[in-house]
């Protein structure tokens, strides 16, 4: 035991500072012997100052200053100076800090020494997040892409899923809509199945959602693409799988880093709709189209406006769009503390995020803490301890945003929004989203989630990893949705027209799901005469048990109390049920290297799943190979200096996918309710057809790819061609009506998808304070259906599946434009109802006089091809500049109904129907006629058909962010180690050919939330 | 010290996996399964009760069978629908309300299949009278499942058993193959069921229902003389009479009454009917969504029994003057007395001169007339009253009303129908005929003095007498597709301009009194000229196309898109 006397003896010498250090300050109670004795066994007696600069000669604060072969080190202060004691000449001091070349100084006679740390910018060394594990980026074989968090926040986002548009190769996110705290849809190289394609998300080695982490808190994001590198995660990785590493605390000195901005959004992409005249007199134009009798008359019309200025109530003119929408602000503030000691390691991050919807009564907050503990017990015992916890809140208007936005562009300009006695018009038949949006009442969710991952891990010896891990999720979610009654009054009597809806419900339910994941992993490493040896082992469980609970009741007096014991119990209902999964697997992988060149990785996992019948395919075997070469460390490479890296790789292996319900193997016999006489009685009935051999999806992907750098580095590119097979895709396959039950999922499908992804990157600097750095993305995929097992094809509303074509693709008739004349008509098949001139005319592909179904043909895709993006980042004296364009270069949409046709269902009219054919207009003028005839309500020209197919290809300026960084110099004399500000806007330009609507949301209905524009400003520092 | 911590841990771990053999071994919580079901009497009675749910189905807040009345010449639907395409002979295969009804009858015969092939297994543990009864009642709605699909779809697979989808590729049945196996079934059921159902189980399936479809089948089919005895036998039997108020049986009042046959059943919490919102009148916060047509209201004889072409009392000024009573009971016109929203009584005023209407209660006065000042008030210038109870007004999407699906005037028709198509004319079917027409005037039959009795033996006469009477009698319930489809009238009633109200101020009462045929179809052929005429009328359709080939309804494409068997074919003409 160490006596007090000795300490007091080593503080004497006046190294109390380092002493302490490594002594009380890391450890609880007591101190370890073998450790104190090396201390004093080597008591310094020469003291080495100095400072640490970058490149460009600023200082480096927290370099961390280590002894060679000792535990004992120093950080460097804001001034990037340091002092520490070292025993001898001999002593070699190391100077490593992240994102920075480690350099080893021996001291020799030395006791000043200045050093200047290179960036690590060639990133040979980079070590990658892999599946179970971490890798040299150097020795991957598998297709994996990795986005450091730096990179990340360069675009202030709300969410990670955003934040990770266009920054990957082969990764597709695709933002439908603007609803406050939404995520955005990722595909991973496309769409492998017609059921599930989220790929797997895993925070810290454990499944999560994006919605889990901020993204300021991210370190790196890896995409794992291949085979090779996600078949380790087996049955759920078919998809592809996204790995998320979260900060973590670094021993140093305490950092506080503060990051906010705040900002408004807005509609991206309106359409723009005519007014109450133009409305008026096209609807006239329609009713006379069909042989009807004009509504308006002329004087009506033409004394409108004059009319709406003195007596609006009567005579309203309502831009629907203009009298919804608001302002949505937005904000986000997020604190991370984080430093530590060498034992005791510590992150704590406080993250605060509220966007406002763009209409009255909605939005999403977010309020999260993360708290990474590291703890090393000894050099062979680590504990990892994080806690997550999380409260999400999301508002929107209790009617629904598709109702609503479904009324936006529906409710024709001459129906009233707002009397101006502050009553609520009628807007269509008490369809009003101004009242909705005020008055409809509120949804209001919230789910609090705590999410703990405990890890240890044992080192017995040397090489030897024992990982043991638990991680439960727990998350409780309650909502509140109060439906209130909106009434509407006779403007000149005041009495009561009506109540939308005439009930107003209160439901509340409660939602707690419980995932427990445990898991026991082995690692083990040994290097021979230049053979790498690499061997993992492990198993895991998880499983996750969900409960809800709902009840409500109605027809409330008191509709300001939001309590179900406000409510009268009549009528009242409840609900609840349960529902589980679980799996449990093994896993393995070698790897070996050979000379630092050869490259050869063996994956598998074995998993089982409680979604499959015992008796057939409960168990799913997933291995994969891969193999790659560093052709740039051959010795006859030596000649080709331009090249720093040229690596081959190649890799085959099979994935899965089980993501098709809980029970997708148990025939149920559905419970529910009937009514004879005035009475309730209970029902049972078989609704759906199981299938007990049901199993997983497999995909089998094979993949070729190279690195490749330049310059120096300077230039890096990274090539990918795959072939995946997805096989025995669980297809809901239709059947034959007549069985009376809905078809199940069947293991039915095997789809192709081929496909490529390129990333291109340049990092360079002019002169000593310009730098940029550009990266390229550029990725296709072509999908086909192989086979269906002889069914199909696979038809839903304008979309039809079938074997030789790709998933989804757009189906009906071929549009021949519009029929001009009457020749045309007489010569035409027969069509549906009764066509005119300016109706649609369809090509009858089977020539046998009519149109109808058979005449059906492919009409359009809806598989992205050449996905792309560009980021540009400029830096300059504190100035920075960052501006990410994205784009699809081939791509469908398809709009009907709301979205495209004019008074469709009593709807509006929109200016780009004056393109209409129209007998108000000369035969010349018909012949470049852009929409068919108008008409209230009619069949021919409704059909699903080539008409309304449109070209969804675009290019956005989807952020430009400007920053300045003042020097610091500037900060010398105040408490700022950073001081940056910046103006950010997302989804600014828009080049496309969908005038009114966003390409990404190009499919149907319009019945969603838009796209939104938004701008932010905003603030980093960091504190010394 | 150090060694506890591992010790902690891996005890942890070994604890958490260890080899719980059920770990994968999850079962649905809330539902039981198949493998498990059909053992108890309970639960045939769950099964049962399952299949009386595809009676109907609500679209737009309305049970499908009066929006199938709404594809016929007697009423329409406003909203831009499918029930309007098909009025218009616009439909196709890949209409979605008929792939739905398709679906939803086949539906409920899998539920009653798969019933009838299981029930054995609780035969043991099951009540005789109550194991029969649920086979009763299960082969009666399987019947009528089929009644039903034959009668819009023709030849119709016929299914008996639970079928494997891979068993399901079949050709479609003959049509009077599928209706032997309805009308035996229905003589099955017959037995099994009694004539009526006490306490909770009031509602159910019973003898007459049974009885009473078969007669309607036959009837459908020309098989007079089946037709005859099975509603003969339901006359017979004596447990069903008319309730005394026409317009009451339609409300709450007269729900569930002896009248009652056969009803779709409404209840809050497990489902509604918004017939109240989507047919009321504007002024009592309805959207006049369904209307009767002028076909409807021109059909309704005078109170001489004559026809308005012939009637001298007929005055077009003021349509509902000397008319049978059961039009102003069952058609709200202009100048009824009518309950509005907010507790008032007012003047319904479809006349386009009144931009205000009269109030009676709760005090006299005037209030907006939004029938005229609102562009969706009634095309037709009529409304439906049946269904409309002033206890919906406020709840009026959460209508609890019944909607009946058999009755027993139906049932006195087919009877008098059958024996007149029979020659068989005697002194019942008279009475059978008299029955109905006195109700509507509220009196007893016998009473000849208080309504226009009929007396005439004269096979053509009574045909024509008993067309007329199903029209006015039955209209908005569903079955008059069926009438014009059987009686081979549809191309005449379904085609050309549907005429509404007139839009001309003037003219509003002074339009050509129509005609009406042997089949009492009702000719607009001279409104026609009066079309010049900007704004004359409302044209709701225009025009409405019946081809031969519409006396069907198209296979829906869903069903030909799987179904490869080449003896399932689509009707002809789609």
């Amino acid at each position: 035991m160490v006596s007090v006397s000795n300490i007091l003896a080593a503080l004497d010498n006046g190294q109390e500072k380092l002493y302490l250090k490594h002594t009380f300050s890391s450890k609880k109670d007591f101190i370890d012997e073998s450790d104190l004795s090396s201390n004093l066994r080597a008591l310094p007696n020469i003291t080495i100052k100095g400072t640490v600069t970058d490149e460009l000669g600023e200082n480096l604060p927290g370099v961390s200053v280590t002894l060679k072969g000792t535990t004992q080190g120093a950080f460097t202060d804001i001034d990037g100076s340091y002092s520490i004691v070292v025993p001898d000449s001999k002593a070699i001091l190391v100077f490593s800090f992240i994102g920075f070349v480690t350099q080893e100084i021996e001291i020799g006679n030395q006791t000043q020494l200045n050093i200047r740390l290179k960036i690590d910018d060639i990133a040979l060394d980079e070590v990658v997040v892999v599946g179970y594990s971490i890798q040299k980026k150097v020795n991957l074989t598998g297709a994996v892409s990795v986005i450091s968090g730096t990179e990340l926040t360069k675009r202030p986002v709300m969410n990670t899923s955003v934040a990770l548009q266009g920054s990957l190769p082969g990764v597709t996110v695709s933002q439908f809509n603007g609803v406050p705290g939404s995520e955005a849809q990722i595909t991973i190289r496309g769409i492998g199945t017609l059921g599930d394609n989220n790929p797997l998300i895993l925070i810290d080695g454990v499944v999560a959602r994006f919605g889990d982490v901020d993204p300021n808190n991210i370190e790196s994001i890896s995409v794992l693409k291949d085979a090779a590198s996600a078949s380790i995660y087996g049955s759920r990785a078919a998809s592809g799988v996204i790995l998320i590493t979260s900060k973590r605390g670094k021993s140093g000195k305490m950092k506080v880093d503060y990051d906010a901005f705040y900002g408004g959004q807005r509609p991206g992409d309106k359409p723009v709709y005519l007014d109450a005249v133009g409305f008026m007199k096209m609807y006239n134009e329609a009713l006379i189209n069909e042989g009807g009798s004009p509504r308006f008359t002329d004087e009506y019309i033409n004394g409108y406006l004059v009319k709406n200025e003195t007596d609006p109530d009567h005579f309203p003119n309502v831009d629907w769009q203009k009298a919804t929408f608001t302002k949505g602000l937005q904000q986000q503030h997020n604190l991370t503390l984080s430093g530590g000691t060498d034992r005791i390691k510590l992150l704590a991050a406080l993250n605060s995020m509220n966007q406002n919807g763009i209409v009255n009564n909605s939005g999403f907050k977010r309020y999260s803490l993360r708290l990474n503990a590291d703890y090393k017990a000894s050099e062979k015992l680590k504990f990892q301890f994080d806690i997550n916890l999380r409260k999400d809140n999301n508002i929107t208007p209790s009617v629904g945003y598709s109702e609503l936005f479904r009324q936006v562009y529906r409710v024709p300009p001459i129906y009233a929004a707002k009397y101006s006695d502050g009553s609520w018009g009628p807007g269509w038949e008490g369809g009003n989203p101004l009242a909705y949006s005020y008055d409809s009442g509120v949804n209001n969710s919230t789910v609090n989630t705590a999410f703990i991952n405990f890890q240890t891990t044992f080192t017995p010896l040397k090489g030897l990893d024992i990982n043991l891990n638990y991680a439960p999720n727990f998350s409780t979610g309650f909502s509140s949705n109060n439906q209130s009654k909106i009434n509407y009054f006779n403007i000149d009597t005041k009495a009561l027209l009506f109540s939308n809806p005439n009930k107003p419900t209160l439901s509340n339910s409660n939602s707690n799901t419980l995932t427990n994941y445990l898991k026991a992993q082995v690692n083990y490493a040994k290097s021979f005469k230049g053979l790498d040896f690499n061997l993992l082992l492990g198993a895991e469980q998880t499983d996750s048990r969900n409960q809800t609970f709902l009840a409500s009741r109605e027809l409330t007096l008191f509709p300001d109390l939001l309590q179900l014991n406000a409510y009268p119990a009549l009528n009242q209902n409840v609900s609840g049920d349960a529902s589980a999964w679980a799996l449990r697997s093994l896993f393995s992988r070698i790897n070996l290297v050979a000379s630092d060149k050869y490259l050869l990785e063996i994956n598998a996992r074995y998993d089982g799943s409680s979604r499959f019948a015992e008796e057939f395919k409960r168990y799913g075997f997933f291995p994969s190979f891969s193999a790659g070469w560093i052709i740039t460390k051959e010795k006859f490479m030596n000649n080709f200096k331009w090249l720093d890296l040229l690596k081959f790789r190649t890799s085959y292996g099979e994935l899965g996918n089980q993501n098709i319900g809980n029970y997708p193997y148990i025939s149920s016999i559905t419970l529910g309710q009937g009514v004879l006489n005035n009475n309730i009685i209970s029902v049972a009935a078989q609704n759906n057809v199981a299938n007990r051999e049901i199993s997983w999806e497999s995909s089998k992907i094979l993949n070729f790819g190279l690195n490749a750098a330049f310059l120096a580095n300077k230039l890096n590119v990274e090539f990918d061609y795959y072939i995946k097979n997805t096989d025995d895709i669980l297809l809901t396959l239709p059947i034959p009506l007549i069985v009376g039950l809905s078809a199940g999922v069947q293991n039915a499908g095997k789809v192709e998808n081929k496909g490529w992804d390129f990333q291109l990157g340049y990092n360079d600097k002019i002169g000593k304070d310009f730098k940029f750095n550009i990266v390229g993305v550029l990725s296709d995929v072509k999908n086909k259906v192989i086979d269906l097992k002889g069914t199909g094809p696979y038809i839903s509303g304008f979309q039809i599946t079938q074997e030789g074509q790709e998933i989804g693709s757009i189906f009906g008739f071929q549009a021949n434009g519009l029929f001009f004349n009457q020749a045309q008509l007489t010569d035409s098949p027969k069509q549906f109802g009764t066509v005119k001139l300016g109706d649609i005319s369809y090509v009858d592909q089977n020539k046998d006089g009519i149109i109808n179904a058979a005449d059906r043909v492919l009409i359009g895709s809806r598989i992205p091809r050449y996905t792309y993006s560009a980021n540009f980042f400029f830096e300059y004296k504190g100035f920075d500049l960052n501006l990410f364009f994205q784009g699809i270069g081939k791509y469908n949409g398809y709009q009907n109904q709301d979205a495209s046709w004019a008074f469709f269902n009593a709807g509006s009219v929109r200016d780009i129907h004056l393109g209409r054919w129209s007998t108000t207009k000369t035969e010349a003028e018909n012949l470049n006629a852009t929409y068919p005839r108008f008409f209230i309500s009619q069949t021919n020209n409704q059909q699903n058909s080539s008409y309304w197919v449109t070209d969804a290809s675009f290019l956005k300026l989807k952020n430009l962010s400007i920053g300045y960084t003042l020097s610091p110099s500037l900060l010398k004399k105040t408490p700022f180690s950073l001081f940056k500000v910046y103006l950010s806007g997302q989804n600014i330009l828009s080049w496309d050919k969908m005038p009114g609507y966003d390409p990404e949301a190009p499919l149907g209905n319009p019945f969603n939330y838009p796209q939104v524009t938004s701008y932010v400003a905003g603030l980093r520092v960091s504190l010394k | 010290m150090k060694n506890c911590h591992y010790i902690i841990y891996l005890f942890l771990f070994l604890e958490s996996f260890s080899c719980d053999k059920d770990y994968l071994n999850l079962y649905p919580e809330d539902q039981p399964n198949t493998e498990n079901f059909f053992k108890t009497s309970d639960e045939l009675l769950l099964a049962v009760n399952a299949a009386y749910n595809n009676l109907s189905f609500s679209n737009g807040g309305f049970p499908i069978q009066m929006l199938i009345d709404a594809t016929s010449d007697v009423m329409w639907y406003r909203p831009a629908s499918d029930i309007q395409t098909i009025g218009l002979g616009q439909h196709t295969p890949g209409t979605p309300i008929i792939t739905s009804i398709w679906t939803q009858y086949y539906a409920g015969i899998g539920r009653c299949n798969n019933l009838l092939q299981n029930m054995s297994k609780a035969k043991t543990v099951t009540n005789a009278a109550l194991y029969n009864r649920i086979e009763g009642e299960a082969r009666f709605l399987r019947a009528y499942y089929y009644g039903n699909l034959i009668s819009l779809f023709g030849d119709v697979p016929l299914v008996e058993k639970n079928i494997n989808a891979k068993d399901a590729f079949l050709p479609r049945t003959p049509q009077t193959e599928v209706l032997n196996f309805i009308l035996r079934e229905l003589d099955t059921a017959a037995i099994k069921l009694p004539v009526s159902h006490i306490g909770l189980d009031i509602g159910r399936a019973t003898k007459t229902a049974a009885l009473a479809f078969k007669a309607r089948m036959a009837l459908y089919y020309a098989k007079w003389d089946i037709a005859a005895s099975a509603s003969n036998e339901v006359i017979a039997l004596g447990y069903h009479s008319l309730y005394p108020n026409y317009r009451n049986l339609f409300t709450y009042a007269g729900e569930n009454s002896r009248e009652s046959i056969l009803s779709y059943d409404y209840k809050q919490t497990v489902r509604v009917n918004a017939i109240s919102a989507n047919m009321q009148a504007r002024n009592s916060s309805g959207f006049s969504g369904i209307v009767p047509t002028r076909a409807a209201a021109d059909s309704y004889e005078c109170i001489d029994g004559k026809t308005i072409d012939k009637s001298p009392l007929y005055s077009s000024a003021d349509p509902f003057k000397n008319r049978d009573p059961r039009m102003r009971q069952a058609l709200l016109g202009d100048g009824d007395a009518w309950f509005g929203t907010g507790g008032i009584t007012f003047n319904v005023t479809f006349h386009p001169d009144s931009t205000t209407c009269q109030r009676f209660t709760p005090t006299p006065g005037r209030i907006a007339n939004l029938e005229v000042t609102n562009a969706f008030s009634t095309y037709s210038g009529f409304l439906l009253k049946k269904y409309l109870d002033q206890a919906d007004l406020v709840l009026n999407t959460q209508s609890e009303l019944g909607f009946m699906l058999i009755r027993y005037a139906e049932v006195l028709l087919t009877y008098a129908e059958a024996k007149v198509e029979l020659n068989q004319i005697d002194a019942s079917v008279l009475n059978a005929i008299n029955q109905v027409r006195a109700r509507g005037y509220g009196v007893n039959p016998t009473q000849t003095t208080l309504y226009p009795a009929i007396t005439t033996t004269n096979q053509a006469e009574l045909r024509s007498i008993i067309r007329r009477e199903r029209k006015v009698e039955l209209v908005g319930e569903g079955l008059r597709l069926f009438d014009i489809r059987r009686w081979k009238i549809a191309e005449k009633v379904m085609s050309g301009i549907l005429f509404g109200k007139s839009q001309n101020k003037n003219n509003y009462y002074k339009l050509p009194v129509p005609s009406l045929d042997a089949n009492s179809s009702v000719d607009y052929s001279s409104f026609n000229s009066l079309l010049d005429i900007s704004g004359n009328f409302k044209i709701m359709d225009n025009p409405r196309v019946f081809k031969p080939g519409n006396y069907l309804w198209p296979i829906p494409q869903a069903e030909l898109d799987v179904n490869k068997n080449p003896g399932f074919v689509q009707n002809p003409g789609y």
